[in-house]
């Protein structure tokens, strides 16, 4: 899994709509907002980068979103999966 | 609270993303630690210079953010810069030594064996063919204490000044422009201008894929103004030119006569700044002066209409773009690659500086000439320590009998060591690089540095049996197309491995600290140089030999900061201890520790060299914008009368179509790291041709067949991606594939700017030919065997 944290960008007088399209996507949760500015700090849990990145693209579709901005992204996961694919072709 | 680790890495991402806004949450975060600590760093996929801190957990890297305080990114992360670190944990990682035996194939061997047979044998062929016989191919992705490092030895040591980079394929036409415009290298200015701006001129960039960072800064300063004018001028209508007010199209090669077009519509319209050319400017063709009148005179010939003919930019689009630079207030320029990468680079850079100056939109906020670097040090490694032929650190030239005395004296260099003559420029370089028997090649020995020749030079074809009948050194992470025609491999460490400062588009040094140790006996590029140092007998010249790699970057750093201490480069005052502890870096000049940095230069009361011992008193008192580098001692930039001149090679009835070649946003360079990335390998999984639905049809080519592009040099093969990006006429690729029949710079020229000595990647005439219907070569291509062999 990969999880990112996020800065997603609304319309203005669009962010509650935001918040209501947002609830239906279960691989993203709302933590804060930035009223003033139309911001939500969210975060994503998606199985791979691309995955995340196509959701992002999806989300752009809808008018209510200007952008989406990364701010940090945890992948211990995967880094383990990589050293553990390493030992398999070292031992190969 | 009690929380799952799911829950509590959610939470810890949150806390930072908040952070970065100024907003808190509503579950704040207590105690616990998603990683063990966050290392300070900088991202090494593109020349912004993002600040971000990466977390490590039992010396692996697991996870990256955005540095909140860095002035560049704000906290703010692009895909390619946040996956790319994956690349570490590749199984293809080099992590041994290794010398190429007889039967062809590579054998593992020791430090000790395998710098004992390097140094042995640059001795023996620097003995029979003279000091200049081995040379060194470095890279703007080596740290500047590396570069520095790897610089001296040649020119202090050697005394050969047979030293290059691969900047001279992306930027070294930037450099002539900034050096014949303004007597000094690098902007005037910073990315803070993005957000001070009224109008923005993008040119020769694909901002939106090369540097999606700064991008980012462009379209929210565009959101939060929309009165904020964009002007993009581009052969092709990328992401960057769908965001602008204004698209300039033009066909490769051709915007000089949009240039001096915009340049006669400006002075036509009596929107030129008569004060600040008069004050600060000369008129010149590199020889003579003149007034205002006779350059009117010069650009006259280049109507709207007639500049239309020559580029297809439609005349109104070249009115509106005059007027818009001419009358925002503040105007500010950014390029990259499409203009460098030309035959008439310098005289393309020295025109978008030529607006400037005539608008008098230089050295105040908001307006600037901007030059953005392609890789993460070009600017602080190659160009700002002189790793150049032609250049010693600081920027300046090897000719100059005082500069080398200073560099001798301030680099404990025995006086006399430095060769005054410059040697070969990169593709005169690998011209002459070849076999021990072969008379008309003088150098026969090469070691290379984080970079992949045989991929990534033009005309490849010429190159190749130069490299493998050479003795040919490489240093690196991974095998690639360049150590398939290596004698000896040596495995490198990567940044995070090693620590290092990084030198940005903006003049900003930023400090990253090494947060794990690298893997098998891979090593910081900074060892190896100073262990050949140290095994061909300079070891006191080069004493930063230890294994410790943040104790040998400081005392390379030390020396070379020292070395430039009263140059206009100069970082005298951001010792280690410094960058260690800033949050964002230091921008030069820095002339005394405290000193916070420039943000303008040129400009008194922003610009710290106004009272610089060395060029104080050449300033007038009542001089408020001051350009010091004029060799002229005058203050002044020049304004020059650049003829009109297309490309090298231009379609024909034998090769009728334009091709530009670039970036995208997932690979980086030759996809040596980035393909290694699953996610992003998945995303581009190879080269393509980008070609008009017009130009389709006309060849019978539908989606995804298969086209050879050929040229007069050399042919590739791609699946043809029909798009209307581009206008007929013009077709991409992107240069990242490293599989033997879509590498593109087979095709491309190695022509070159006869000032600047870069090629001219960006166009060549070429004809097509649809080969087969489609077929899948979406193989993510990489190579992985380091006994492969060139052509599989």
């Amino acid at each position: 899994m990969i999880y990112s944290g996020s800065i997603i960008v609304a319309e203005k007088g669009l962010l509650e709509k935001l918040k209501g399209i947002i609830k239906n996507y279960p691989q993203i949760e709302i933590y804060g907002e930035d009223k003033k500015n139309n911001q939500l700090v969210i975060t994503i849990e998606e199985k791979g980068s691309r995955e995340l990145e196509a959701l992002c693209e999806t989300l752009k579709e809808n008018p209510e979103v200007i952008e989406i901005s990364h701010t940090n992204f945890y992948f211990g996961d995967e880094t383990d999966k990589l050293i553990a694919k390493k030992k398999v072709s070292e031992k190969e | 609270m009690n929380l799952n680790r799911r829950d509590f890495i959610k939470l810890s991402l949150a806390t930072g993303a908040a952070a970065t806004i100024g907003v808190s949450i509503s579950k704040p975060l207590e105690g616990g630690q998603l990683v063990d600590k966050w290392v300070k760093g900088t991202c090494r996929f593109c020349g912004t210079g993002c600040g971000v801190y990466v977390g490590t957990k039992k010396n692996k890297i697991v996870a990256i953010k955005g540095n909140p305080d860095a002035k560049t990114n704000f906290g703010f992360l692009c895909v390619k810069g946040s996956l790319g670190y994956k690349s570490m944990y590749h199984p293809d990682r080099l992590t041994d030594p290794m010398i190429r035996q007889k039967n062809g194939k590579f054998k593992k061997v020791s430090w000790d064996k395998a710098l004992k047979h390097v140094s042995k044998k640059f001795k023996q062929l620097q003995k029979d063919h003279g000091k200049d016989s081995v040379a060194f191919y470095g890279s703007g992705q080596c740290t500047t204490e590396e570069s520095y490092t790897f610089n001296k030895l040649w020119k202090g040591g050697f005394g050969s000044n047979n030293v290059e980079g691969n900047p001279r394929l992306c930027m070294a036409s930037a450099v002539g422009g900034y050096i014949s415009t303004f007597g000094a290298d690098e902007p005037a200015g910073s990315y803070a201008d993005i957000e001070h701006s009224r109008c923005i001129f993008i040119t020769g960039s694909n901002m939106s894929e090369c540097h999606p960072i700064l991008f980012r800064r462009v379209m929210r300063h565009k959101m939060k103004n929309p009165d904020v004018k964009i002007i993009v001028c581009e052969p092709r209508r990328t992401v960057t030119a769908k965001i602008a007010d204004l698209w300039l199209p033009v066909d490769p090669g051709t915007d000089l006569a949009v240039f001096h077009s915009m340049a006669n519509e400006i002075i036509k319209n009596k929107w030129a700044d008569s004060t600040f050319v008069n004050t600060n400017t000369r008129i010149t063709d590199g020889k003579k002066t003149y007034d205002l009148a006779k350059y009117a005179e010069h650009v006259s010939q280049f109507t709207p209409e007639v500049a239309e003919k020559l580029s297809r930019c439609p005349a109104a689009n070249i009115k509106k773009a005059a007027e818009w630079f001419a009358k925002s207030g503040a105007s500010l320029s950014f390029w990259t690659m499409g203009l460098n990468q030309r035959t008439r680079g310098v005289w393309a850079n020295n025109l978008v500086h030529n607006l400037h100056l005539l608008t008098g939109n230089i050295g105040k906020p908001g307006a600037d000439s901007f030059s953005i670097t392609g890789q993460p040090n070009a600017c602080g490694g190659v160009r700002e320590t002189g790793s150049l032929c032609h250049l010693l650190p600081g920027t300046r030239p090897v000719k100059s009998k005082a500069v080398r005395d200073q560099v001798e004296d301030a680099g404990k260099i025995k006086r006399g060591t430095i060769d005054p003559k410059p040697g070969f420029h990169t593709m005169k370089m690998f011209a002459a690089l070849g076999g021990e028997k072969d008379p008309k090649k003088p150098i026969k020995g090469m070691i290379t540095s984080t970079t992949n020749p045989a991929q990534s030079l033009p005309n490849l074809h010429k190159y190749l049996k130069g490299m493998e009948d050479s003795f040919l050194v490489v240093i690196d992470m991974f095998p690639t197309k360049t150590t398939q025609l290596a004698d000896v491999v040596l495995p490198a460490a990567f940044i995070y491995e090693k620590g290092g400062v990084y030198g940005c588009s903006e003049r900003r040094s930023q400090l990253t600290e090494k947060a794990v140790e690298p893997p098998g006996k891979a090593k910081a590029d900074i060892w190896i140089a100073a262990q050949l140092a140290k095994y061909m007998g300079f070891s006191k010249l080069i004493p930063w030999n230890m294994d410790d790699a943040m104790k040998a970057n400081e005392m390379a750093w030390t020396d070379y900061i020292t070395v430039t201490k009263d140059t206009e480069h100069t970082l005298w005052g951001a010792t280690y201890d410094i960058l260690k502890k800033a949050k964002a870096g230091i921008q030069w000049p820095c002339p005394y520790p405290g000193h916070p940095g420039t943000y303008k230069r040129y400009v008194r009361g922003m610009d710290p060299m106004f009272e610089h011992p060395t060029i104080k008193d050449h300033i007038p008192k009542d001089a408020t914008v001051y350009f010091y580098g004029d060799k002229k001692k005058q203050g002044k930039a020049n304004i020059f009368l650049r003829p009109y001149k297309g490309a090298e090679e231009e379609p024909d009835e034998k090769y009728p179509f334009f091709l530009t070649t670039g970036r995208v946003i997932e690979q980086w360079h030759t996809g040596t790291m980035t393909m290694r990335v699953p996610e992003i390998a998945r995303s581009q999984p190879n080269a393509f041709l980008e070609i008009h639905p017009e130009d389709a049809k006309q060849y019978g080519i539908n989606p995804g067949d298969i086209v050879e592009v050929k040229s007069r040099r050399g042919a590739s093969k791609y699946p043809a991606h029909l798009v209307k990006t581009a206008m007929p006429g013009i077709l991409f690729i992107p240069w990242f594939d490293q599989s033997y029949d879509r590498l593109v710079n087979f095709v491309t020229i190695d022509a070159f700017d006869k000032g600047s000595k870069q090629p001219e990647f960006k166009i060549a005439a070429v004809k097509i030919k649809r080969l087969s219907g489609p077929k899948d070569v979406a193989e993510k291509y990489i190579i992985s065997d380091i006994n492969s062999k060139f052509k599989s």
